[in-house]
């Protein structure tokens, strides 16, 4: 079994998909820490059970054209933030709220575009 | 049987009672309600508030509903408080000069000094001098990391300024580490060419270089004539997560100290007093005065327009000459006002000292004769203009379970705090004084720097807390609350006030630490103040201790935190005080419309 390092976990029906740079500077600029892994599901689905397994307890599931970011413990069909065809920014966006869950720092937000 | 309606037509509030007497004179309350004043206290634009509470009492009356046979309206005093803010200090800075803000993520740790440059003018560098690095928005932070590790030997890099929020992103790409700043809005603005020092703080701490004259001075080489000019910049970056300084020769930074005006009182004795004196000062020289007739201020000064436009505003309500209206009382209190520095590139603003002056206008007579023919005509019953407003107070406050004469109540209302004190023997002082909570409302919104006086007046009646997890808080007063149902995201790190039906997110950048100081500042200002020398002028001999037993009342005496603050601070005097319990049922609210009631019979 992996250890279960503290992490925001990222995960996606597919690791080479281009909005994982974006989301993972999110992250970096805010200085926590992530770890990705494939699995099949659904965007909300999937950030639910990255939620559940983080020791951080913050989540984001990706597919091809949606994100979703959870935080442990709250309901699967209600995600933090999901968006669909999202821009850059939301991308970015999506990776800056999944470690300032972490931080405890209220979320920021970008105009939908 | 005799059914009475008492009505007080507040500043803010008009609050009504109805009562019943039987033939034998025993008086059986029936009901009450209030509503926000309409128009001015004491025009004729009050009767439709009037009206409105009055509809509210008698369908509160129970079944049959009982139609009062007559109404008695207060003897409203004749004040209109207001409230205005005069700033002394003005910090002036001509040029672009300096950047001081807190961007959450800023990179790296220290100070650096060197020549500003624009990144893409990076090959016109000249060996042997250390350069400070902008970065523009169009630049990605891997673009910029890469031309940066490009010049690494060749050309001294000592820090960086970014548009974009990516310090940490650029900063991780570096080979060479250096102290990065981001989200500087106008970095358009910053002019190349120019020596600049660079200071970032680490997480959680401030700078301490750049918000220090000698500091500046070290770094940027500057002699006793600069460091002196530079004193504002230092000033207004204490506190800062990050900054940058510019060095521009010839550049003008100042601190102007702007031509307050002076405030005439012309009393007992004569008073003149500057407002850069302070509060204490302008305080000291009203008590000064004595029995004050009048108070103007200097000709084209800030308060002498302030003084102006109260009066005038009473000189239209009134209708009276300007001759008979006169300005009897102004609390002066000191704040600080957030100003925007102009030359100042992320937004930054400084604190400058500033005075905040509510004034109170007294007239000879507000026609309430005109409003209560208003009334009458409109509901055929018969209306009476009688009793003083704190005397009524004090019968109203009598109602308090516990109390007994002597007696000194404490209205703390919107515009003005007033005092009566009753004897045993029935006799009654009373002083009105000017500032009350809508001081309060004014001092928090600008030493906040709120956008809005509804948040300011929110965060004056609500506790606060933080929102720590979407499942729990953290409240002001240190305990935990638990949510079963997770709140929503935007609340999440957020300071929040507790209203009673709703959680209200506060939008700005402030900290529950912040809020609870300039709050509590504020209603001690004001509130202590004020009680002290309002009790003062109604005291026996004019000395506190021989003060009795005081009750608060008013909209002010409402709030969570003042009537502590008061019991407090009047202990050291050996006074004891408390919030009302008017009719044991009102809280402190319905005092006046109460007395009303209660004084018809001894008519
Ligand atoms: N729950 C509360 N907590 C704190 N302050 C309150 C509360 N409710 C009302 N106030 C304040 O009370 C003030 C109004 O008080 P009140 O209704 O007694 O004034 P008023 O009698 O109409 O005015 P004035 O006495 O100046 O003529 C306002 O400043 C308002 O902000
Ligand atoms: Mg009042």
């Amino acid at each position: 079994m992996q250890t279960n390092k503290p992490a925001v976990h990222l995960y996606t029906v597919d690791e080479t998909l281009p909005a994982i740079r974006e989301i993972c500077a999110g992250m970096e600029e805010e200085g926590v820490p992530w770890k990705i892994l494939r699995m099949d599901g659904t965007a909300r689905g999937l950030a639910y059970r990255a939620a559940t397994d983080s020791v951080l307890e913050s989540g984001i599931g990706l597919t091809a054209g949606e994100v979703a970011l959870q935080m442990r413990k709250v309901a699967e069909d209600r995600p933090l933030f999901v968006f669909a065809d999202p821009t850059a920014e939301q991308y970015r966006m999506i990776g800056a709220n999944a470690a300032r869950a972490v931080k405890k720092k209220r979320f920021v937000t970008v105009q939908a575009g | 049987m005799k059914t009475v309606a008492g009505i007080d037509i507040g500043n803010s509030t008009t609050e009504v009672c109805i009562g019943a007497f039987d033939d034998r004179g025993k008086l059986n309350f029936l009901s009450s309600a209030s509503t926000r004043t309409t128009g001015t206290k004491g025009t004729p634009d009050n009767v439709r508030g009037i009206r409105t509470a009055l509809e509210a009492a008698v369908q509160k009356t129970g079944t049959p509903r009982v139609y009062p046979e007559i109404l008695l309206l207060n003897e409203a005093a004749p004040v209109i408080g207001d409230t205005a803010m005069e700033t002394i200090t003005e910090t002036i800075i001509m040029e672009s000069s300096m950047i001081g803000h807190n961007p959450s993520t800023p990179a790296g740790v220290g100070q650096a000094v060197g020549e500003i440059i624009g990144i893409e003018h990076l090959s016109q560098a000249i060996q042997g001098r250390d350069y400070i690095v902008t970065v523009p928005e169009r630049i990605s932070y891997e673009a910029a990391a890469e031309l940066l590790n490009a010049v690494q030997g060749m050309v001294s890099v000592t820090g960086a300024i970014l548009q974009r929020d990516e310090a940490v992103l650029v900063y991780n790409r570096l080979r060479r580490k250096i102290p990065i700043l981001d989200e500087v809005a106008k970095l358009s603005q910053i002019p190349e060419h120019k020596q600049a020092a660079v200071e970032v703080a680490l997480p959680g701490q401030t700078i301490h270089m750049l918000s220090n004259p000698y500091g500046i001075a070290t770094l940027l080489n500057l002699d006793a004539e600069e460091t002196r000019q530079v004193m504002p910049i230092a000033k207004s970056l204490i506190g800062k997560r990050s900054a940058v300084v510019i060095k521009t020769p010839g550049g003008n930074v100042r601190e102007n100290v702007l031509p307050a005006g002076e405030i005439y009182i012309s009393g007992d004795s004569e008073q003149t007093v500057s407002i850069d004196a302070g509060a204490e000062s302008i305080m000291a020289a009203v008590h000064e005065a004595g029995t004050v007739r009048d108070i103007a201020g200097q000709e084209n000064s800030n308060v002498g327009h302030m003084l102006r436009r109260i009066k005038g505003g009473m000189k239209n309500v009134s209708g009276q000459a300007e001759s008979s209206i006169r300005i009897t009382d102004i609390l002066a209190v000191d704040t600080l006002a957030p100003v925007q520095i102009s030359g100042a590139l992320a937004g930054e603003t400084c604190m400058e000292k500033a005075v905040g002056v509510a004034a109170m206008v007294k007239t000879s007579q507000l026609p309430m004769r005109e409003i209560a023919d208003r009334l009458q005509a409109e509901l055929g019953i018969e209306v009476r203009v009688a009793g003083v407003e704190a005397v009524m107070a004090s019968m109203g406050a009598m109602t308090t379970p516990g109390t007994k004469l002597p007696l000194a109540i404490l209205d703390m209302g919107g515009g003005s705090t007033d005092a009566a004190l009753v004897t045993e023997e029935g006799r009654v002082a009373v002083t009105h004084q000017a500032g009350a909570g809508e001081l309060v409302t004014m001092l928090i919104q600008t030493e906040l720097g709120l956008h809005s006086r509804i948040t300011a007046e929110r965060i004056k009646r609500y506790p606060l807390a933080k929102v720590e997890s979407l499942f729990h808080i953290r409240l002001e007063s240190g305990e935990i609350r638990f949510f079963e149902e997770p709140l929503s995201p935007r609340f999440f790190g957020s300071v929040v006030l507790l209203e009673p039906e709703e959680m209200v997110r506060i939008e700005e950048d402030l900290t529950l630490e912040q809020i609870v100081d300039v709050r509590r500042g504020a209603k001690k200002k004001v509130f202590i103040t004020n009680a002290l020398r309002a009790l003062e002028i109604v005291a026996p001999e004019h000395n506190l201790r021989r003060v009795p037993n005081v009750v608060l009342v008013g909209g002010s005496a409402e709030d969570f935190e003042i009537p502590e603050m008061l019991l407090e601070e009047l202990a050291n005097y050996r006074v004891l005080c408390g919030r009302g319990n008017i009719r044991r049922t009102e809280g402190p609210r319905n005092a006046v419309a109460t007395g009303l009631v209660m004084s018809w019979w001894s008519e």
